[in-house]
Formats: structure tokens, C-alpha cells, sequence
């Protein structure tokens, strides 16, 4: 093993260890712009320049590996004279802003010129002036502070596989930035704003609003999906302004909807008092007020021997579920609870894998209905790595992916509803029986699929079944799975569906939300508890929704704003945010995560765990004495290490509704999928109404053209949308948008994602 | 030179998915096809293209037939089309006139061989003349300082320059094209 001598301490280094590297291990600072631990080395920037004894010349630290014998200097008089240089280079245009700059104060220009610079400024000419790029809502970008290090390029390069995003020009016209976009918006954004070292890349949600010393950080977990990536959350005078990412783990990127996800929280049209409703109004009261009179309705109700359920969010903590399904089992005496508000009629499994570290490990990769950039989008990031890196092959089995297909061996992309029937394909071609019939009528071809199954027979794979699949569709996956010696890793919608299950917070005998619901209807479920989703937004049937909430002698919604549920109410009770409550929530691998409070809740804003405690007092039988969530937790870590059977739920989901013309599959896009988006200001103006998307091909043959206004019709309901042409769409297919609150698109579905809907051009 | 079998599925594919622009893609996909669709071949494929636009330049149909190809974003392709001089994005005239700016040129009296051109095709730097014939660019050394100041005019050479040269030289090629 080499040895070296770093500013006269010694050390010795594992072989092919670059001198920064070897610098950092000995405590000794380094400044660098271009060098990022989690991008490739690129040498670029050359701040990092560094003596070494009997060189002429000084080495970049970055990319220079040690050899035996160094005598390395990293403040010898020629270093610090390169590094006032340099700066000075850097400085040469850029203007000084740092008074207006959102960098200020974690600026990596602002630090090192602080620590290496010399105050000097020898060239006195007007300096270059570049173009600010106002990039939609999410980023700006100004030239002007740029420093070339290429970071941001680099990122969209290796770890999105390029995007719309490049360095231009050369030498000092040099411009960095998208080339044919004004909106960039690209799923991973955030991360290319946090590697951004100076001002160059700076979000615009936090554009002028505070100072970074200013934010008191707290870690927490998001609320957005089951990745469960750990934030940051820069919290001042009770308003969340900025979420930083600064862990590597489990992944050192996280999505946007992690890092520009919060606006909700801050919301003015947030309720944050109860509402009880006298005729057609509803009237602000005082929680004691409120728990007392939801405590005394659900009381009467099940005195006279109705039923009451509750449907809760799967986004919420371990804590909550805990408490209010002993709220409702034992003290309201209800069997019917669930989590599953997204739909679908399956519950949890243990997977296979343990970590994103160990997905990154796998040589191949079978995906199978999602599209893991929506819904478990770092995951995604995980699985393009190996793929990009050419270590793993991707096989997919997902209708109108929009981000892995760049990287996939093979892609079948199956008509709206069809994913299960390939699915069998492949089981079929792995067990050597006949498959072609079918693969009829999914648009995809037997060499695809006969490729797919030679690959996944040639390297092991990791199987990740996608939270589309329905219990037969994971029955079949299991044995594709068993085929070829893998357990599959499967995914659920919500950030904590796995903890909402651990907690027992579902039905005993197995009723789905469907089941639920339908049995408001007709009349046997009285009463509703109705926590932080908005059943008309997220779950697919939303006839089936009305006519379930206009039938209820009793709803009561524990949520932040006014949703369509909660017009239906007869109480509202205000919730808090994943900011201002504690909790631990369980990760796509099992994984038990601590969030911690960022700040107190606003106003009377109550967690679900304190609604459940509060109403067991008022009930007269109280859940027990917990003063903070912390008090709940060791009940949580007990609850998480007991085995929990699921109930069975085959034969549960009525085969896809597909009449009508096209089949289509209803989906989030990017920016709507996950908690609140619709009322994150920026996600609403990237995505603010909902859209049908057609192969261009396919739209040729039907006569439209990228753009038009177009009527879609089901069941002779009919929706007025803009229709736009995209590759990832299947041909004789279509994808429409869901995900709006204000926008009744649920009401075209029948319990599934997917459905037969017809198209034709609006009139002018 | 004969195609892959794999390559020219590839063609297929990117001419299917883009049926607004097909014709002029057919065209740049049947000059680039012959390079095995690697990135070390890009600037080989941007120069061909380039040659063949009777205006010299790279329009975006060319950038887009290059990306597909080499499944690469346009936005890397486009990068290295800005970085290097020698492609244009703008349509340029027949001729493109480079004239020399490094020190050595300019010692001997580069500059006003740059005045002389501006004045006798009345156009600036970078512009092309109303009759599509001349573009006029600057660039470095061409690597003939022996000969200070110099220009090339597509791909010849030309030394020595004064303003009376240069009038001959531009009064000369207008008419070799005219006779044509
Ligand atoms: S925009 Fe930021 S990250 Fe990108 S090259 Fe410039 S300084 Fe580096
Ligand atoms: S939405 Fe999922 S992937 Fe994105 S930051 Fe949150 S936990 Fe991570
Ligand atoms: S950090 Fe070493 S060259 Fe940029
Ligand atoms: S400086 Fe003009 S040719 Fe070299």
C-alpha cells in the first residue's frame, strides 16, 4: 500500500486512492468545485491544484492517484498563489451578488475565496453579461454565477441518462443549460440545484424568501413515497422553506417531490380550525367541541347499531395508525378499516432485497407494472444505475413508462391493461408452454418477449412487481419469480403502506376500500372517519365515492384543506403536515424510520394519533395516557417486530372495465403523484390540468394533431382535455392524467386504472 | 459499405417516430448510416451533414438525426456542435470566407484585412451576403504565419493579404461562379 506524506503527516492509502481522497482521510481541506463524492471524477475545474515534491508542476488532487513516497503540500506558497489565481479567473465575470444571492451562505465560491482568495481584483472591464433562465417554476438559472464546473451536466448524464441539458459554446461564451426546453422539470431536478456549488442553480420556490442561517434543520422522512428518503427541513417562524438532502442514504439523490414537495405545508387556503356543520354550513368551533361532538354522533351511531369505518391516507405514521385502529377496534368496535385509498386489493409483502444498496447489486432487473419514476422514483434512479453503468440488463413488462425504457434491454409496453396478460407470456415462455395467443391484442411482439425471457434466464434477476399489479398479477409474478429462485420485491402506493399493515390498520375479514364503500352505500357502514386524502382525487371509482359519502348519516374528515370530501362532511378536523408531527414510518424494504417534528402545529391542527386519543377520551374509554408521539413509539417498535398474515384477496378485483374504443390507463403524472401535490403551487403550475396522451402515430391515424382540445367520453360522461402526443404512450392506447382534486377525472373509472374511453375532437 | 441488420431497424425506428420531419431525417440518416452508431463518429457524421447542406450549416433535423442515432440527447449533441467553430447552426452562404485574428496576423495588419472584407461584401462578421454567396468569420491561427496575414476561403489558402489582393480574390470567385 502506498504511503504518502500530506502536509507532513503521514498515511498510508489503499492503492489507486486519488490525493484528495487520501487528504480527506488525514483532516486536510482541499477546495474543490468540480469533484463530487457521488459524481464521476472529471478534472475540470482545477481549483484542487496541489504540490507534490519533485513534480513541476502542481497536480490536480481530484484525479491524481498517489503513488508510494509523496511528499504531498496542499498550502505551500505555489498552491495558495494557484488557488488566489484561480479565484480571481472565477471571479473575472461574476458578479457580486452574493447580498441577493439564495446561495449565500452555503456558497462554495463564497467559502473558499473567504479562505484561499486574496481581495484583488486586478481587471478592470466591463464584465461578460449572461442570460438568466427563468426555467418554470422549480429552477433559475444565471450564467452569471456560474463557475463551469459541470456538475449539474453531469448528473443529468449519469445518473438520468442526459437530458435536455448541456454546456454550449466554449471558452468565455461558454452557457450551461437546457437547449430546446423554457421549462425544466425533469423529475430529478432538485438534485442538480444541491450539486450546483455556487448560485448558478437556485430553486424558485425559495427565491428570495429567507436566508439559509435563518432555517432551523430537522431531519425527517418524505411523506411521498415508500423510498422514505431522508430530508432536511429548513423550518422559520413556522414555515417549512427549504428541504436539503444531506445524507447520501439510501441514495444520494433524491425526486422532486421530496425536494420541492412541501409548498402544501405552507398553504394559505390551509384550514387549520374544526368546522362542524349546521345546514349548509359549516361552522368553525373549538376542538373540544368537535372531538365531543364526533365522539357523541359515532356513539349514537353504533348504539343504534350502525357501522363505522375508517379510510386513512397510507402517507401517515406508524403512531397514527396505531391508535386510531385501536380507536376503532376497540373502543368504536369496527371491523371495517383501510389504508389502501390509491385502490387495489393488495397488502404488503417482505421482500427480497433489504436496501437500495442491495437493488444497485443486482445483474438484471424484470420490472413489471409501474412506472417507477412516478411512484418510487429514487428506486428508479437505483435501478438505471447498474443499467447505465452496462453491469445489469432491465427487462420491462410497463405500459408508457416515461424514464427506465432509456435503459431497458427489452421493453414490452402492452396496451392499457394488458401488463398481466404478458406477464403470463413469460410465464408461460419460461415454463416452455405455448404463449402466443397471448400476447394477442397487447401490441407486444413474440421476439421481445422471447428475448426478455433468454436474458432473465442468462443473469439473475431482481424482480420488482409495481403497485399496479393485482393479486393474480402477483400470484403470477411469484411464479415467474419461483421459476428462476427470486422472491419478488413488491411495491405499494403511499409512503407507509407497509406500516399502515404491520399496525393491523385494515379490515379483519379482508374488505377492500371497495368493499367498504359499497357497503355505505348500501346502508350497513352509518358512519365514516375519513383521514388526509381526498377519496374524489385518488381513489378510482369516484361515482362510487359520491354515492358512498351521500349516503352516510355521519362523516367526519381529518384533513388540511377543503376537499370535495370534506364539502360531503358533517365535521372537519384539521390535520398537521409531516412537518410538525414525529412518527415512524416503514420503508419499502421494511425498514423503521424516525421522523422527527420540524415545528408545532398550526393552530388547532391535530396528527390522527391525538384525533383517535382525544375521541377515546370523549368516548368515555380512553386509549391511555401518551403525552407526545414518543409516548406511542415503543408501542410501534413492539407492534413492528410481530409477524402479521395478510388476509387473501385473490378473485377480489373484477377484470378491467375495458368497452369503449381505446383502452386507457389513468395515471399520475410526475408532479401529481404523492401527498397534497395538488396543492404544492409550483407541481400545479407544471401540471395544472389533466391531459390525454396518445403514440403520435396512433394520434396521425385518428386525425389529431399534438395539442387539440379533445373530448374523451365514458359511460357518456364526458371530459374536455388537451391531448398530447408522447413516444412512451403504446400505439392503439391511451394515458390519461388523474391526481386533480378539482377536476372529477375518478369518475371515469370503475375501481381499476384503467379503462375503454372514446375520443374525438372538441368543437371550436 | 453494407448495413447492420440492427442499424437499419434503427433508421426505421427513429424515421416512424417522427413523421412531421421524415423526409429531411431520411435524408441525413442515408449519409450517416454508413458509421456504425457510435459516439466517437459524431463529428465525422456533423461534418458530413454539413457538407452536403448546400448552405453549410447543421439544421436542427441534422442535430436530431445525429441523437437519435446515437441515442443521445440533443442538448450533448448540440454541445458539441456549439463547442467546435467549424459547425454552424445558421445557414451560411457558398463560400466561407476565415480570416486569421492571432497575434501574428494581427501584427501584420490583420485587422485591416477584416475592415477591407467587411467593406468589399458589405456584411459584418458572421452574416452572409444578400446573395447568399459569402459568410464571414474570423479564426485562429491557421498555422501559415509565414505569410501574415492570411485567410482561407473554403478550403484554400490564402497569404500575403492587402486590400487590393483581397478585392481580386472576392472579384475573381464571383465570377469563376457566375461562368458556372
Ligand atoms: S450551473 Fe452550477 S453545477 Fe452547473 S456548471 Fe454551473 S456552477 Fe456547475
Ligand atoms: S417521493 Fe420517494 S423518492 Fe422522492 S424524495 Fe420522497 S421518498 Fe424519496
Ligand atoms: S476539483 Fe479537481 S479539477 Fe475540479
Ligand atoms: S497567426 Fe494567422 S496564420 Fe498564424
Amino acid at each position: 500500500m502506498p504511503k504518502v506524506v500530506i502536509d507532513g503527516i503521514e498515511i498510508e492509502v489503499p492503492p489507486g486512492t486519488t490525493i484528495l481522497n487520501a487528504a480527506q482521510r488525514v483532516g486536510v481541506e482541499i477546495p474543490v468545485f468540480c469533484y463530487h463524492p457521488y459524481l464521476k471524477p472529471a478534472g475540470i475545474c482545477r481549483m484542487c491544484l496541489v504540490e507534490v515534491e519533485g513534480m513541476p508542476r502542481l497536480l490536480p488532487a481530484c484525479i491524481t492517484e498517489v503513488q508510494d513516497g509523496w511528499e504531498i503540500y496542499t498550502n505551500s506558497d505555489r498552491v495558495k498563489d494557484a488557488r488566489e489565481w484561480l479565484l480571481e479567473f472565477v471571479l473575472v465575470n461574476h458578479p457580486l451578488e452574493c447580498p441577493i444571492c439564495d446561495e449565500a451562505g452555503e456558497c462554495e465560491l463564497q467559502n473558499f475565496v473567504f479562505k484561499f482568495g486574496e481581495p484583488r481584483k486586478r481587471l478592470y472591464d466591463e464584465p461578460f453579461k449572461y442570460p438568466t433562465r427563468y426555467l418554470g417554476p422549480l429552477i433559475v438559472h444565471q450564467m452569471n454565477r456560474c463557475v463551469l464546473c459541470r456538475r449539474c451536466v453531469r448528473f443529468s448524464d449519469e445518473a438520468m441518462g442526459g437530458t435536455d441539458w448541456g454546456v454550449y459554446e466554449r471558452g468565455y461564451r461558454t452557457i450551461v443549460g437546457p437547449y430546446e426546453r423554457d421549462v425544466f422539470a425533469q423529475k430529478y431536478t432538485f438534485n442538480m440545484e444541491a450539486l450546483c456549488p455556487v448560485g448558478a442553480i437556485t430553486s424558485n420556490i425559495y427565491r428570495y424568501k429567507t436566508r439559509i442561517w435563518k432555517l432551523d434543520f430537522t431531519n425527517s422522512v418524505c411523506a411521498h413515497c415508500e423510498v422514505g428518503c431522508w430530508l432536511d427541513l429548513g423550518e422559520r417562524d413556522g414555515q417549512l422553506l427549504k428541504v436539503l438532502h444531506r445524507r447520501g442514504y439510501p441514495s444520494p439523490w433524491i425526486c422532486d417531490k421530496g425536494g420541492y414537495g412541501f409548498e402544501y405545508v405552507n398553504h394559505s387556503e390551509r384550514i387549520t380550525v374544526p368546522l362542524r356543520r349546521e345546514g349548509n354550513r359549516l361552522r368553525g368551533v373549538t376542538t373540544d367541541e368537535a372531538l365531543e361532538f364526533v365522539a357523541g354522533r359515532l356513539k349514537g351511531l353504533v348504539e343504534s347499531g350502525g357501522k363505522v369505518a375508517a379510510l386513512v391516507s397510507p402517507h401517515l405514521t406508524c403512531e397514527d395508525y396505531l391508535l386510531m385502529g385501536s380507536f376503532m377496534k376497540e373502543v368504536v368496535g369496527s371491523d371495517y378499516l383501510d389504508y389502501r385509498l390509491y385502490g387495489g386489493n393488495t397488502y404488503p409483502e417482505r421482500p427480497a432485497v433489504d436496501s437500495l444498496e442491495g437493488v444497485e447489486k443486482a445483474e438484471a432487473y424484470l420490472v413489471v407494472g409501474e412506472d417507477l419514476s412516478v411512484h418510487h422514483p429514487v428506486l428508479a434512479l437505483s435501478v438505471a444505475k447498474g443499467c447505465k453503468e452496462g453491469r445489469a440488463s432491465l427487462y420491462l413488462i410497463v405500459t408508457g413508462d416515461s424514464f427506465l425504457f432509456k435503459f431497458a434491454a427489452e421493453h414490452a409496453n402492452p396496451l392499457p391493461g394488458k401488463e398481466e396478460k404478458v406477464l403470463e407470456a413469460l410465464a408461460s415462455v419460461l415454463g416452455g408452454k405455448d404463449y402466443a395467443s397471448l400476447l394477442e391484442g397487447t401490441e407486444v411482439s413474440e421476439d421481445t418477449l422471447k428475448a426478455m425471457a433468454q436474458g432473465l434466464q442468462e443473469k439473475k434477476p431482481l424482480i420488482i412487481g409495481g403497485s399496479r399489479l393485482t393479486p393474480e398479477g402477483r400470484v403470477l409474478l411469484k411464479g415467474v419469480g419461483e421459476r428462476l429462485g427470486i422472491t419478488p420485491l413488491f411495491l405499494d402506493w403511499g409512503s407507509n403502506s407497509k406500516g399502515a399493515f404491520q399496525m393491523g390498520f385494515w379490515s379483519p375479514g379482508g374488505e377492500s376500500v371497495e368493499d367498504i364503500l359499497n357497503k355505505c352505500v348500501s346502508g350497513e357502514i352509518k358512519g365514516l372517519f375519513v383521514s388526509s386524502m381526498d377519496l374524489f382525487r385518488d381513489y378510482p371509482n369516484g361515482t362510487l365515492v359520491k354515492e358512498a359519502l351521500s349516503n352516510l348519516d355521519f362523516l367526519v374528515v381529518h384533513d388540511m384543506f377543503f376537499t370535495e370530501t370534506v364539502a360531503y362532511s358533517d365535521c372537519y378536523l384539521p390535520a398537521t403536515s409531516f412537518a410538525e408531527d414525529g412518527g415512524t414510518v416503514v420503508n419499502m424494504f421494511w425498514e423503521a424510520k424516525k421522523r422527527n417534528r420540524a415545528f408545532k402545529p398550526k393552530d388547532e391542527s391535530m396528527p390522527l394519533w391525538q384525533v383517535a386519543l382525544g375521541l377515546s377520551r370523549k368516548w368515555g374509554r380512553p386509549l391511555g395516557d401518551f403525552g407526545t408521539v414518543e409516548d406511542v413509539t415503543p408501542l410501534v417498535r413492539e407492534r413492528l417486530s410481530q409477524v402479521v398474515e395478510a388476509p387473501s384477496t385473490l378473485g377480489g378485483v373484477k377484470a378491467a372495465h375495458l368497452k369503449g374504443d381505446i383502452p386507457a390507463l389513468f395515471e399520475y403524472p410526475f408532479y401529481r403523484a404523492g401527498m397534497r401535490t395538488d396543492f404544492c403551487n409550483a407541481f400545479v403550475q407544471l401540471v395544472p390540468e389533466p391531459y390525454v396522451t396518445l403514440n403520435p402515430e396512433y394520434g396521425d391515424e385518428l386525425g389529431f394533431k399534438n395539442g387539440d382540445i379533445v373530448i374523451m367520453e365514458v359511460d357518456g360522461n364526458q371530459f374536455r382535455m388537451k391531448l398530447f402526443f408522447r413516444d412512451e404512450v403504446p400505439r392503439g392506447g391511451a394515458i390519461v392524467s388523474r391526481g386533480f382534486s378539482d377536476f372529477p377525472i375518478t369518475r371515469a373509472l370503475k375501481g381499476l386504472w384503467y379503462r375503454g374511453i372514446e375520443l374525438r375532437a372538441a368543437k371550436e | 459499405m453494407h448495413l447492420q441488420p440492427d442499424q437499419h431497424s434503427k433508421v426505421l425506428k427513429i424515421l416512424q417516430k417522427y413523421p412531421p420531419f421524415r423526409e429531411k431525417l431520411h435524408e441525413y440518416l442515408k449519409i450517416i448510416e454508413k458509421y456504425p452508431p457510435s459516439r466517437e463518429h459524431m463529428l465525422d457524421m456533423l461534418h458530413d451533414i454539413q457538407d452536403y447542406e448546400p448552405k453549410h450549416y447543421l439544421p436542427r433535423e441534422a442535430l436530431m438525426a445525429v441523437a437519435e442515432y446515437l441515442d443521445l440527447p440533443l442538448a450533448e449533441v448540440a454541445s458539441t456542435v456549439s463547442f467546435y467553430s467549424m459547425f454552424s447552426l445558421e445557414p451560411r452562404g457558398k463560400h466561407i470566407i476565415r480570416v486569421c485574428i492571432s497575434p501574428p496576423c494581427q501584427a501584420l495588419g490583420g485587422s485591416t484585412i477584416l475592415v477591407a472584407l467587411k467593406d468589399a461584401l458589405n456584411i459584418n462578421v458572421g452574416d452572409v451576403t444578400s446573395d447568399g454567396i459569402f459568410t464571414l468569420e474570423t479564426t485562429s491561427c491557421l498555422g501559415v504565419c509565414g505569410v501574415a496575414p492570411a485567410m482561407m476561403i473554403d478550403n484554400d489558402v490564402y497569404g500575403n493579404l492587402t486590400e487590393e489582393k483581397i478585392q481580386r480574390i472576392i472579384e475573381e470567385i464571383r465570377r469563376r461562379d457566375a461562368a458556372h
